[in-house]
């Protein structure tokens, strides 16, 4: 939250009065807080100070895109509480508590944030500070109609003791502010350094003397309030210049018999503005300064949020979801995996399919070779056996052929039928061994004898059977020698 | 409730949430990742079956384009008529006497489609039957020059019947021509010729005449023709007398002449004045005069 309003550069800081408002706009970028213009306005009946200031700065020629409100006592409800020992969650859950409890009408939302002022022991004294939800909405969206980014609502009169921090750095134990507004005359009683009380009452255009007194008396009974006795070495602060402030502390020193200092709150500003009386200025300028340094200690538009209870069950449902991300990862990653395979399956059954369609186009024409390779099966060279059995028959006065029949059967086998005439029986086995070869088989049958006046008397049926040899349409091509068919085969397949 | 019963009673939660996790796991992760894997495992064998297969059979294109270049042509009459066209030249050409071809129905031949699963027309039988008579030389001839043909034909059966002491045969032939349905050329028989034979020229086959398996003279036949003298008529015309044994007349021949021998074509090329050129079962042999044509061969070599 301090780093967004660290990256502010240029921050308007109003405080919320009527009819008079007071504003400054202070350029954050540098070290110390820089006021480039400061202004009173007096706003009319009905007009919305953010819109006047916003027309003002306009005219001034003066861009700002944050804003900080700073509301006065009179419009906000400050209750001093009292707790037992309690860490801050359980404060910021106690003090709604106690805000809820202490308001009446419960139809009206409130919002509160708080200041510890003291923690011991026994107790925790908060100040509570509310106001109601609607005049911060409302806030907010008038701001934010003139494009301008609300950073804070906190209460005004925090800003005396902010500067006292500032420019005292060791001050009293117990010690008294006094801011002099346009309006108001507000107290800030501090213990070592925290604010336990505020208060404020109407100011008056008396003299100093007769307001000397008055302030007097006011301090007395602050004092009381707070349950610090006057005596108590109290060093009372005064904000403003010297010149200022100077008779009024001298008259108060007097009355009261204390310290009384005078803080000017334009030494913790470089100044580039004109401001006649810094008093006025006093709590806008407390709150930039602290705007500069840290957080607002009280900030109604970003009040103490109660942490979150931890549940004993957070840890289990940590767990389990830790457990269900894993196996939804899991399943995710498998599925994916699983998906994956699917697809690569399916396309492999694509290109299978493809594949299977281009092999049934080549199968069909293969079932066209193999058709007519079948058909050749009995394709045999009859002039080639018939030059065969002229070489192997014996001579022609042994024998000699009747009648001859070249065919072949279903199995694709070539049959011969010799009807032959030999001169002697002896002549059937020498030409059943010339004609026998490893693929020929040759069996004969039906000899017999003739008149043997006869050169060639016996006579017989010779059967040769054997396995044909389909010849090759066309002689081998040099191409299609085994060495190049394989090589060229090899790479086709390879592709 | 007391601490030990909360304590149980996690320590169950813890259990349950353990199984049902298990179980939730397996189902939901492990047992899909499984059947994937399955899955990726079995496309993958049918993929590398699938390539193998086109690998194995990716040369079909060529070797169906090959055999297309032999094949009748598509066109189913065109096909039949030309090649029953190109037989009869054959038979014309070896002079064949009393030849005879008979073309029969075309028969269709069809496969099933893998790709479509409908029936189609892969190609055509076209059955012949081709008779006629001649001698040994004719026979190897014709055979020589159908199996030099390149067409995608082939002879189912022969016949052959010896006559006249084997000088002549008789002879019948069941060939089958194929027509392919992918074949480009309508009507035109292909002009490649046919490597399938193992010598390329007929003179290779000329054994099988000289032997002659259907004769028994055809050895002794050569043995017994002689050039016996060489003469010159009135115009100056060269004579070639052969004597063709002792119990058969001289045969006088001029240039061109056919010598009338049994189971052997010969033919006189030409005639010089102390020898004569002759083609002997289509080999060229130089026979000086008072040489047998056998002794002549055997001078001449292979």
């Amino acid at each position: 939250m301090w780093n967004r309003f660290k990256s502010a550069k240029t921050v308007l800081f109003v405080e919320w009065t009527s009819p008079t408002c007071r504003y400054v706009v202070v350029n954050t970028g540098s070290e110390s807080p820089t006021i480039i213009s400061a202004n009173s306005l007096e706003i009319a009946p009905n007009a919305c100070p953010a819109e006047t200031i916003h027309e003002h700065l306009a005219t001034a020629n003066i861009s700002c895109r944050h804003a900080v409100v700073l509301l006065p006592r009179s419009d906000m409800d400050i209750s001093e509480l009292s707790f037992p020992p309690a860490t801050d969650a359980e404060i910021t859950q106690l003090v709604s508590n106690a805000i809820s409890l202490e308001l009446e009408d419960n139809s009206t939302e409130r919002t509160t944030d708080f200041l510890v002022t003291a923690r011991s022991d026994q107790n925790t004294n908060v100040l509570a500070f509310s106001l109601e939800t609607s005049v911060i909405d409302e806030l907010t969206e008038r701001f934010a109609s003139l494009q301008m980014n609300l950073l804070a609502i906190t209460f005004g009169g925090l800003g005396a003791s902010q500067l006292l921090t500032q420019l005292v750095p060791v001050p009293n134990a117990t010690s008294l502010v006094i801011s002099i507004s346009d309006y108001d005359i507000n107290f800030s009683v501090l213990l070592q350094k925290h604010p336990v009380l505020f208060r404020s009452f109407p100011t008056t255009d008396s003299p100093d003397p007769i307001q000397a007194d008055r302030l007097t008396a006011e301090i007395r009974r602050t004092l009381a309030v707070a349950h610090i006795p006057v005596e108590d070495s109290v060093a009372i602060y005064i904000v403003g210049d010297m010149s200022e402030q100077k008779r009024l502390a001298q008259l108060l020193s007097k009355s009261l018999e204390a310290d009384v200092s005078i803080i000017n709150p334009l030494e913790t500003v470089v100044l580039q503005a004109d401001i006649d009386k810094s008093s006025r200025y006093a709590h806008l300028i407390g709150m930039a300064t602290t705007h500069q340094t840290k957080q607002f200690p009280v900030d109604l538009l970003h009040p103490h949020q109660a942490p979150r209870s931890k549940s004993r069950w957070r840890p289990v449902v940590f767990a389990v979801t830790a457990f269900l991300l894993m196996v939804c990862l899991t399943g995710y990653l498998s599925l994916t995996r699983q998906w994956q395979a699917e697809h690569a399956v399916s396309e492999k059954r694509e290109k299978l399919n493809q594949l299977i369609r281009r092999a049934n186009k080549v199968l069909t024409v293969h079932d066209s070779v193999l058709a007519v390779q079948q058909w050749r099966q009995d394709d045999i060279t009859w002039l080639t056996e018939l030059q065969r059995l002229s070489t192997n028959l014996p001579g022609p006065d042994r024998a000699l052929i009747t009648k001859v029949t070249m065919t072949s059967d279903t199995q694709g086998n070539g049959l011969i039928d010799l009807a032959v005439q030999v001169s002697a029986p002896e002549v059937i086995t020498e030409l059943e061994t010339a004609i026998r070869a490893q693929q020929h088989s040759v069996t004969s049958k039906r000899v017999s004898g003739g008149n043997e006046t006869q050169m060639l008397p016996w006579t017989f049926d010779t059967r040769v059977i054997f396995k044909a040899a389909v010849t090759p349409l066309t002689a081998p091509r040099p191409s299609d020698s085994p060495t190049m068919k394989t090589n060229v085969t090899e790479g086709q397949k390879n592709e | 409730m007391n601490s030990r019963t909360r304590f149980l009673l996690s320590i169950m939660m813890a259990v349950g949430v353990l199984y049902f996790g298990d179980q939730a796991y397996r189902r939901l992760i492990t047992d899909p990742a499984a059947a994937t894997a399955r899955e990726a495992n079995k496309v993958t064998q049918q993929l590398n079956q699938v390539r193998d297969l086109i690998f194995d059979v990716q040369e079909s294109p060529d070797k169906l384009a090959a055999l297309e270049q032999y094949s009748l042509p598509y066109h189913q009459e065109l096909a039949q008529s030309r090649y029953q066209d190109w037989l009869l030249n054959l038979v014309k050409t070896v002079k064949f006497e009393q030849p005879g071809v008979d073309a029969g129905p075309p028969a269709p031949v069809s496969r099933k489609s893998r790709s479509s699963g409908q029936s189609r027309k892969i190609f055509t039988r076209y059955p012949f039957a081709v008779r006629g008579r001649g001698t040994l030389h004719q026979v190897t001839r014709f055979m020589y020059e159908f199996y030099r043909a390149g067409h995608l034909h082939k002879i189912r059966s022969v016949t052959l019947t010896p006559r006249a002491g084997g000088s002549q045969l008789d002879i019948t032939l069941s060939i089958e021509a194929l027509g392919l349905a992918g074949c480009e050329r309508e009507k035109d028989l292909s002009s490649i010729p046919s490597g399938r034979l193992a010598s390329h020229t007929l003179g290779d086959y000329m054994p099988i005449v000289r032997r002659n398996i259907f004769s028994r003279d055809a050895t002794k036949t050569l043995r017994s023709i002689m050039l016996t003298a060489i003469t010159f008529d009135s115009n100056g015309k060269a004579m070639a007398w052969f004597s063709l044994g002792t119990t058969q007349s001289t045969q006088i021949l001029h240039r061109g002449d056919t010598l009338q021998a049994t189971a052997h074509q010969v033919e006189l090329i030409d005639i010089q004045p102390r020898l004569a050129l002759l083609a002997v079962d289509g080999q060229v042999v130089t026979v000086n005069l008072g040489q047998t044509l056998q002794e002549a061969m055997e001078a001449n070599g292979p």
